[in-house]
């Protein structure tokens, strides 16, 4: 048998299979249109229900959605995403943030992160989306703890976020307090995973410095230094300098009372530079 | 005889070109590719990254849609139109029709796999791409050798052949999922339950497990190569069972 190539031809419908239009009666031409217009016309009179923002529905189980996946979780996660996100603005209505249940949000990007656990877009939009809502600081409160409670999972690859919830906690939130809480769990953490930048890690020090609390904020940074966690010369410099700007406003504030208390203030630094000194000659030391 | 099984494997390409079966895949790839890309207009972030996986699903979809209905359809008509019996009482044997068109359809999965890589090309490199596509044609080629066996078992009947074998691939697709929900707890033991655990276990070790098959994670965050040779392994030896099952099935019909 010989083999031939056919010619490929872009014809999808042969005229010549087809009678002209003229054989179609008309009765069946008058059906087609009134058929169409009957449908078109029922559409537009039965529009979908406008969705309220209560109707949110709990997220499936993980096993659910797992099967649901059908072995895809990378594009069921990204759809679901997609789908949450666009849950505030369906068609004709725009739902306010503030008429989610941020409980239920938190449960769905929970959810889609577990299918995902490498996307950030859950997280991103956790951070920098659902917290944007005013006046509402419980909301804001759900968000960073789910933020938190992700971060604990991987803080290798969340830490980011977790730094943000930290920002958004003081200066949106004006929660100090919760702010030194986040900043400190990045911290810990954070150790032994080299890829967390050093700005990440030293956010507690920076708070604890703003709160004016210096003997706690010069121990962390001495802990720092010792650890050999603060090596670059020009980031112990910032921090050191920065402590002793706070040494200078408290004592301009009149918030240093006693001799012992500025002696006990002075040693810190002294100690804190004299172990930075001491961790770098070592450093050079091991790479000789 | 390789040339008389390599005879069948060219005119099942025939027969692809002759259903604009090419031409359907370059519309799905474009369609697609369209509306992914409206669907990650949506995105605020990552826009790529749902791009990426929403493209890879629906053409993985597509696809397997595509080419069991192609297969199923080819078989049936070559039944009902007598071919097979024609070919059959040449001095042809079974075995080689069998798997001169099983090669034919195995190619013509090759064929719309390439097609979808290349158009993947745009959201991931080359190295992910390539274990990506080569994965996807051999899932394609379950399906296609499954779709053979199907249609040659409901031989004119297109309605089942299509839906055992649209069934099947949803099963090998949940393959790991049936494991771990029959792996579950189960708070009564009863008789029915435990009959239950019994028939999902059977079907995960009789499934191919497509989960492992055409990854998206491969395009989001990197191939990882060491998972190919499980891979085609996998498709080798079941291609080879089912295409054994088919062909027993062949050779006992009376033609």
């Amino acid at each position: 048998m010989r083999f031939a190539w056919p010619r490929l031809r872009f014809r999808f419908i042969v005229a010549e299979e087809y009678q002209p239009l003229r054989v179609v009666p008309l009765w069946l031409w008058m059906l087609i249109a009134f058929s169409a217009s009957f449908q078109a016309s029922y559409k537009y009179r039965n529009p979908p229900e406008a969705a309220t923002a209560g109707s949110l529905p709990e997220p499936p189980t993980a096993a659910v959605l797992d099967a649901a996946a059908f072995g895809d979780h990378p594009a069921l996660a990204k759809g679901l995403t997609l789908w949450l996100q666009a849950f505030d603005n369906q068609q004709g209505i725009s739902i306010p943030f503030r008429e989610l249940d941020y409980t239920q949000v938190a449960a769905w990007l929970g959810a889609i992160l577990d299918l995902d656990p490498r996307a950030e877009y859950p997280l991103f939009n956790a951070s920098r989306i659902y917290t944007f809502v005013r006046n509402e600081p419980d909301r804001v409160r759900v968000m960073l703890d789910f933020i938190r409670e992700k971060f604990r999972e991987d803080p290798a690859n969340r830490w980011e976020w977790m730094s943000h919830a930290v920002t958004m906690a003081k200066h949106d939130l004006k929660d100090e307090a919760l702010a030194r809480e986040f900043a400190r769990e990045l911290r810990v953490l954070s150790e032994g995973h080299p890829e967390v930048p050093g700005w990440a890690t030293q956010m507690e020090i920076f708070l604890l410095e703003d709160s004016n609390e210096y003997d706690d904020a010069a121990r962390l940074l001495l802990n720092l230094v010792e650890s050999g966690e603060i090596t670059d010369p020009r980031e112990f410099l910032l921090l050191y300098e920065r402590l002793e700007q706070l040494l200078t406003k408290m004592i301009e504030a009149g918030e240093v009372t006693s001799r012992q208390q500025f002696d006990r203030m002075e040693q810190a630094l002294d100690k804190l530079r004299s172990s930075y000194l001491k961790s770098r000659a070592e450093l050079e030391e091991q790479s000789r | 005889m390789i040339s008389l099984a390599s005879a069948f494997t060219l005119y099942t390409l025939r027969e692809m070109a002759n259903n604009r079966l090419f031409y359907i895949t370059l519309i799905f790839a474009g369609a697609g590719l369209a509306l992914a890309s409206f669907l990650a207009e949506v995105a605020v972030t990552e826009h790529e990254a749902v791009q990426t996986a929403l493209l890879a699903a629906a053409y993985r979809f597509c696809a397997v849609f595509v080419l069991m209905v192609f297969v199923v359809s080819t078989v049936v008509r070559e039944f009902n139109d007598k071919c097979m019996e024609l070919y059959l009482s040449m001095p042809i044997t079974r075995t080689l029709y069998f798997v001169g068109k099983s090669a034919g359809f195995v190619v013509c999965g090759a064929i719309i796999a390439a097609i979808f890589s290349t158009v993947m090309l745009i959201y991931a490199s080359f190295a992910d791409v390539a274990l990506w596509g080569i994965t996807f044609a051999l899932e394609l080629a379950i399906v296609a050798v499954f779709a053979f066996f199907a249609a040659l078992t409901f031989h004119q009947h297109v309605t089942p052949a299509l839906f055992i074998t649209f069934f099947f691939y949803v099963l090998a697709r949940s393959a790991d999922t049936i494991l771990r929900i029959s792996e579950s707890d189960i708070v009564d033991i009863t008789l029915g339950n435990m009959f239950i655990k019994f028939m999902l276990n059977c079907m995960y070790y009789i499934l191919p497990s497509l989960e492992k098959f055409t990854r998206t994670d491969w395009l989001l965050y990197g191939a990882e190569y060491p998972a190919l040779g499980l891979v085609a392994v996998q498709a080798l030896a079941y291609c080879t069972l089912i295409g054994a099952m088919g062909l027993f099935d062949l050779r006992r019909k009376n033609l």
